[in-house]
């Protein structure tokens, strides 16, 4: 009899396995199946990185892999990818269509990028060191695709792009909200655009700003679909999380060796008792030199994101983290050319 | 012998249990592995591809530019590479290279010899040369002065010239390098700060 049950025991192991490892398989075909393996392995990885612990996300590198996007009329776009991998979209030669093909193509780009990044929701900079203020936060960027175009009427279309309209106007793929609203929320009326300051207030019609997108034109064939993410803690979040990784160290420490975590504990408060003075000489000393670190390491990130964000914010607007230098995260579209790209990034994190 | 049968009967779901996630452990440490030391060798030596490319790809009297990504990706704060080349005939080369040579690689082989470290390639051309550019502030006149930054406000301070170091720092996230061919001559030239000066001690921008 309990042989029998034994087997029967077993028996439901097995089915609850087979079920499972299906169930499995399913998942994985689903989800390699529905995007690209690239496209799939960085979402994994933004992923990956973003519900890591504090002290882990530094080690966990993004596999995401710039795409290269050829809008042709007749060349190859060899000056701008020799040799390399690219996707060909053919434009034709009227100059009109052709504008509305790169509209269409880079406010696809952007809103794919936003999306695989979390739309700004998760954080996927900021290590331990940076959170409890020992380091400085900096902005990380995802250069998400390049987009060249290779057209005898390049300098007719590139005059005529009107990106931050096609925003505006047009649904983006599966939604019900335009690119702009599912950039930013459903209130969103006007682009934040980086260039004078005029043309900043002049764009912004509404209260309520787009804080997650803006875009940076430029007359070069190439073009850049950026997210950058720069996300500073303040003064009170830096001790906070210093007392809160600390506090998880000790127990930790106390949970693996108690005996060695008890006697040391007690043999550093005998001594204090014994030397009170040189102890609170000796602690609040140490204490003041690492605060003051802490304070000029989150003043400069902060500074930093100021610095970032504004370039790319439109001043007055809701957003206490923006305003308040707290950092941000956005995607931008730039000429594809260092200076403009290391103006707003400390590093890249995607493969070329 | 029955006994042993009986083992691996009645413990097959374990075993298969046992097996597959040791495969999972065993590939998941592989990925993570190739993850972290990849990265930078990988990015440098798709670099050197697109060098490579773009260099064969001009013809004699042309120039052009390429922008190519730092290595680093910032997780590493002692990261730092550099981009060296060394023409057929030119001596104090790495072992490694024969013939017309491009190498990327780290601070921490700033030689090129180590082909685990550093990427080097054979490039089709006879000769090769890599320069950047980078103002100084010199103290003495130049035969004297001393190959580092020097505070404008100081006293010794005098002029500003120019250097010219046979490598390109790669230094920020996007490196913009200028490529001219003449003949089969192919020059890469680029631009680097004064910091550089600190670092290399001067030994090589004199």
């Amino acid at each position: 009899m309990e042989k029998r049950g034994q087997i029967e025991k077993e028996t439901m192991y097995w089915i609850l396995s087979i079920i499972g490892f299906l169930v499995i398989a399913f998942f994985l075909y689903r989800l390699f199946d529905a995007i690209s393996y690239e496209e799939r392995s960085c979402e994994l990885s933004v992923i990956t990185r973003a519900t890591s612990i504090d002290a882990a996300k530094q080690y966990v590198p993004l596999q995401c892999t710039t795409r290269k996007i050829c809008l042709r009329e007749k060349g190859d776009c060899s000056e701008s990818f020799a040799g390399e991998k690219k996707q060909v979209v053919n434009l034709g030669s009227d100059a009109g269509k052709a504008r509305e093909i790169m509209e269409k193509t880079l406010a696809e780009e952007m809103y794919q990028c936003w999306k695989l990044m979390g739309e700004g929701k998760r954080d996927i900079v900021t290590s331990l060191s940076t959170k409890t203020g020992f380091k400085e936060a900096s902005s990380a960027c995802v250069l998400c695709a390049r987009v060249a175009l290779d057209s005898e009427q390049a300098e007719i279309i590139l005059e005529n792009i009107n990106l931050s309209k096609y925003l505006t106007s047009h649904q983006a793929p599966g939604s019900s909200l335009t690119y702009l609203q599912a950039f930013t929320d459903k209130s969103a009326s006007s682009y934040a655009r980086v260039g004078t300051a005029n043309e900043v207030y002049r764009e912004q019609s509404s209260d309520k700003r787009p804080v997650g997108i803006v875009e940076l034109e430029g007359n070069e064939p190439e073009s850049a679909v950026l997210f950058m993410q720069i996300k500073p803690p303040n003064y009170q979040e830096a001790f906070g999380n210093i007392f809160k990784s600390g506090g998880i160290i000790a127990g930790t420490a106390y949970f693996l060796f108690p005996r060695s975590v008890a006697s040391i504990a007690v043999s550093g408060a005998s001594r204090a008792i014994r030397n009170p003075v040189a102890s609170a000489v000796v602690l609040g000393g140490t204490a003041a030199w690492q605060a003051s670190i802490v304070i000029m390491n989150v003043h400069a990130g902060r500074a930093a994101a100021a610095g970032k964000c504004d370039r790319i914010t439109v001043p007055g607007g809701e957003s206490e983290n923006i305003a308040g230098s707290g950092g941000c995260s956005t995607v931008v579209v730039l000429p594809y050319k260092a200076n403009a790209i290391n103006e707003l990034c400390d590093y890249i994190e995607s493969k070329p | 012998m029955n006994k042993k049968g009986n083992f691996f009967g009645d413990n097959a779901l374990g075993i298969f249990i046992a097996v597959i996630s040791l495969i999972a452990l065993g590939f998941g440490a592989a990925m993570v592995y190739k993850a972290i030391t990849a990265g930078e060798f990988e990015l440098s030596q798709k670099n050197i591809d697109l060098l490579e490319k773009k260099s064969e790809s001009i013809k004699s009297g042309q120039e052009t530019k390429i922008t190519i990504q730092e290595p680093c990706d910032g997780r590493s704060e002692e990261c730092k590479w550099y981009i060296r080349a060394w023409g057929a005939n030119t001596r104090d080369k790495p072992s490694r290279c024969i013939g017309s040579c491009v190498c990327i690689c780290p601070k921490d082989d700033f030689n090129c010899e180590s082909s685990e470290r550093s990427v080097c390639r054979k490039f089709n051309f006879d000769e090769i040369k890599i320069s950047s550019k980078m103002s100084m502030r010199t103290a003495k006149p130049l035969s004297e002065a001393p190959l580092r930054p020097i505070d404008p406000t100081s006293p010794d301070f005098q002029r500003i010239i120019g250097v010219e170091c046979p490598f390109v720092i790669l230094d920020k996230p996007l490196i913009e390098l200028n490529v001219a061919r003449d003949g089969e001559s192919l020059l890469f030239s680029g631009e680097c700060t004064e910091c550089i000066l600190d670092e290399l001690e001067g030994k090589l921008c004199a």
